[in-house]
């Protein structure tokens, strides 16, 4: 085992040593900081509160109440799941071992069983990370609580991973076992469930014809129903099966019982701890030939973040078509447009918005006449609101059809023919565009829905009340048309915004932000979204601001100074005031990111610095 | 013609090319070589302008790298070791790229041509994770050739490739090369060095050691054979063979 370890310290020191690397760069360091900070602050936040003690003792007082009844309803759901889950036929032989861990580890001379316990052990980072964030936001910052959180969570999640590698591997041996052999363990298996269910159900139904029913006032009868006292009474059997689990989950609730002993506690860790090692023995013996499933399983998961593997299923007549025809003299730039438009879809950018305003317009038509029901034109209002409303917003977070995806193709762009800031322009077009292509789509669905309530009259669910476009002096669809011309300029400019700032956030942060559509999910860029995620939404926040305040300030001067009232028509123009501002940040930013290209070295951060060779 | 002056390059505290000068006249090709971690790839970086140097020189074509990019750009062309493609596009939407973004106004027919040549013909419409390595290869170089390059940079082009389609890159690099083009070929496999470059630069641990025909390298060893191969003198230079 010991390799193995020194394999895990090095790769954990590797980590960490890439990670302080990183510290060195300003950036990252202050970066870092403030998601300490923040995640400080919302941890310690109860402990900061004034009237903390008060609430505290409120709140445990009121868990104390429900402990024991909530201990035997943790219980019973374990046994349900568990039996349940030992019914599904499936399981997979598979460890989760990268292809190079295989192909290294796999010829060396390595026990059979220190491998499936690196496997175990290595898997346990993700466990590590989220009992950490549980215990962190669930503690209220005292470090005594933290503590035992901490213990007990981790101890039930390993458990609960442990058990379900175990069956896995279990059943898995089934399909390898002669079949007599396999039926025998597999009938057993089925046999003891029933027998548990057979044993449960009487008890199950005696306590479930004690159950209140639910209502304010029924909290205390559904308390005295699921307490041990009564279990134990009505339901001594079920109480008696219900044992092992409650010991399980017991921990747990020992750390939310403020007057629980140390020695109490730290006793009643000691049967989970017995079942994890007794658990780990039974999968590390375990005699499944995991290897070529493990190897097929690592396969697997690099293929689901292989984003090539979805080009393959496009027809031979769809290769040939692209969203314009790219003539081979011309602006550079657009030749960049024209490719990451390619990334997201192929169908022809005219056809895609002639088509596009055809449906929306004779739909728009039709329903006029005859109207909608009312439940279509909610789900389509709702739909519309939010596609017009987050399209914009997350601009290409999801299609990555910019930077993102061509800072993976560094070697090749950094030789383009084309200058920082047009490239960097090409670069933010494609997203936003498409964004607001998107954006415009829901906005016609917005329209259809608006028509068709005006049609039936159904103004209930309309966002836009008809009252407004009354009192505005125009008809109720003529205001929905003057509310979609003053959104688009304005989804256009924020989705140019969004996708800006996307990208000057993966040319300052490549090492912090997912590069292509390979998923990161270790720990730390989870954090590393989480902060990217905010700084971007506070710089979207600030960069809509001069926008906002320019329209407050031209309908404060019209209203309050010139004491003159507002008219329809002058909707789109607000709408054109508040891009202006827009316009001239993203032409900043842009600007900013091709300095940022020409001045940026890959060799820090995006090629591998550590062997030049 | 290429003109590199005093390049330096660091990594940290790490000097990955330490004051490298040289010169590739029209016509010529000059093999790059050294052991592993000498600089190549890190001088072909700088070269083609994907990395800035921290000091020195690069003239590609008369024109510097570092003050007129663009002019210098739009006349090298660089093949790095791996394959780049991207995903979504197929083989002819590349050489439709870059028709555009080098301004080939020739460029459909010109594509066309390079796809046969190249024995791509029939995997046109194909993307890069339908062709295997060697066909990578080969439309990467097709990329590169497209826009009739004066200066070619290549970083290890033979690997993955099969024996005909190494014969065929090694007369794509002469080729090239006598049509007036000034051709940089980094390579470990010395054969095709020896076979293919009017003269090597072996460097190591980012500093020239020696540059010259293969008669002028030996020329500084009097005890080795006179018909010794670049490998022996390879040894040599690097202080390998002890």
């Amino acid at each position: 085992m010991t390799p193995l370890l020194f394999l895990m310290w090095r790769s954990m020191l590797g980590r960490a040593t890439g990670w302080l690397r990183l510290m060195k760069q300003p950036k990252y360091l202050v970066g870092t900081l403030a998601g300490v900070a923040w995640m400080s602050l919302f941890a310690l936040r109860p402990v900061l509160r004034a009237n903390r003690e008060a609430s505290l003792g409120d709140r445990v007082a009121n868990i104390t109440e429900w402990l024991p009844a909530l201990e035997s309803a943790g219980a019973l759901a374990l046994v349900v799941s568990l039996s349940l889950w030992w019914l599904w036929p499936f399981g997979k032989a598979s460890l989760e071992l990268t292809e190079t861990e295989l192909h290294l580890l796999l010829p060396a001379p390595v026990r059979r069983r220190h491998l499936i316990q690196y496997a175990m052990l290595r898997n346990q980072w993700g466990v590590l990370f989220g009992c950490f964030m549980i215990s962190l936001f669930s503690s209220g910052g005292a470090p005594d609580r933290f503590v035992w959180r901490f213990v007990t969570v981790w101890l039930f999640l390993t458990l609960w991973q442990l058990h379900g590698r175990g069956r896995g591997l279990w059943v898995a041996r089934l399909q390898e076992l002669p079949a007599a052999v396999a039926w025998r363990r597999r009938a057993t298996a089925v046999a003891g469930v029933v027998l548990i269910w057979l044993l449960l159900a009487p008890g199950i139904a005696s306590i479930a014809a004690l159950l209140p029913e639910l209502s304010v006032d029924s909290a205390p009868a559904l308390r005295h129903a699921l307490s041990p006292e009564q279990l134990n009474a009505e339901a001594p059997l079920l109480a008696l099966l219900l044992t092992p689990m409650r010991w399980v989950i017991g921990p747990f609730f020992a750390g939310l019982t403020p007057d629980t002993p140390l020695v109490g506690r730290l006793a009643s860790v000691g049967w989970p701890l017995l079942l994890l090692v007794a658990h780990n023995e039974w999968i590390v013996r375990s005699q499944t030939l995991f290897e070529e499933a493990t190897l097929e399983g690592a396969r697997q998961r690099a293929a689901r973040g292989d984003a090539a593997s979805r080009f393959r299923k496009v027809r031979q007549r769809q290769r040939q078509a692209a969203p314009f025809s790219l003539r081979p003299t011309g602006a550079p730039a657009i030749a960049i447009v024209w490719k990451n438009l390619m990334l997201v879809h192929r169908t022809r950018l005219a056809l895609a918005v002639g088509g596009g305003t055809a449906v929306v317009s004779i739909s728009a038509v039709v329903v006029a006449f005859t109207g909608l029901p009312d439940w279509l034109i909610a789900i389509m209002m709702v739909a519309g609101a939010l596609g017009l409303i987050a399209t914009p917003l997350m601009a290409g977070h999801q299609w990555r059809n910019d930077l993102r995806t061509d800072l993976l193709r560094i070697e090749v762009i950094r030789t383009w023919p084309i200058d920082g800031w047009h490239l960097f322009a090409a670069q933010v077009a494609p997203p936003a565009f498409i964004a607001f292509l998107y954006a415009a789509g829901a906005g016609g669905l917005l329209l259809i829905a608006g028509v068709a309530a005006g049609a039936t009259n159904a103004t209930d669910f309309v966002l836009v009340s008809p009252g407004l476009a009354e009192s505005l002096g125009v008809s109720f669809v003529t205001l929905l048309l003057l509310g979609l011309a003053t959104a688009l300029p304005l989804v256009a400019a924020i989705a140019s915004l969004s996708a800006t700032l996307q990208n000057l956030v993966a040319l300052l942060w490549p090492s912090w932000i997912q590069l292509g559509q390979r998923r990161r999910g270790s720990a730390a860029h989870i954090g590393q979204g989480m902060l990217t995620g905010l700084g971007l939404v506070l710089a979207l926040s600030v960069g809509l601001l001069p926008g906002a305040l320019l329209v407050g300030a031209w309908i404060f001067l019209q209203l309050v100074v010139a004491d003159l009232p507002l008219v329809a028509w002058q909707l789109p123009l607000f709408g054109l005031t508040a891009v202006v501002p827009l316009v001239v940040i993203v032409g900043m930013l842009t600007r900013f990111g091709g300095v940022l290209w020409d001045q940026l070295d890959p060799s820090v951060e995006l090629l591998n610095s550590e062997s030049p060779s | 013609m290429i003109h590199i002056e005093k390049l330096v390059k660091v990594y940290g505290g790490f000097r990955a090319v330490d004051g490298l000068s040289l010169q590739v006249g029209t016509g010529q090709i000059l093999g790059l070589v050294g052991p592993n971690g000498a600089g190549k790839t890190t001088t072909l970086r700088c070269l083609a302008g994907i990395i800035p140097p921290t000091s020195g020189r690069v003239t590609i074509a008369g024109f510097d790298l570092q003050t007129h990019p663009l002019e210098a750009r739009k006349r090298l062309a660089f093949v790095p070791d791996e394959p780049h493609l991207f995903d979504h596009l197929t083989a002819l939407d590349h050489l439709t790229l870059f028709s555009r973004l080098y301004g080939v106004a020739d460029g459909p027919a010109r594509a066309e041509a390079l796809l046969e040549e190249a024995g791509l013909g029939d995997q046109r419409l194909s993307f890069p994770s339908e062709l295997s390595r060697g066909m990578k290869q080969k439309l990467v170089v097709a990329c590169a050739l497209l826009h009739r390059p004066e200066v070619l940079v290549l970083d290890e082009p033979l690997t993955g490739l099969d024996p005909a389609a190494m014969r065929r890159m090694k007369r794509t690099v002469r080729d090239t090369a006598r049509a007036g083009a000034s051709v940089i070929v980094s390579s470990h496999m010395l054969q095709l060095v020896e076979e293919v470059c009017d003269r090597v630069l072996i460097v190591n641990h980012g500093k020239k050691v020696l540059i010259g025909t293969l008669d002028e390298i030996r020329l500084q060893f009097p005890d080795v054979d006179a018909d010794a191969d670049l490998e022996t003198l390879f040894m040599r230079a690097t202080g390998a063979d002890q």
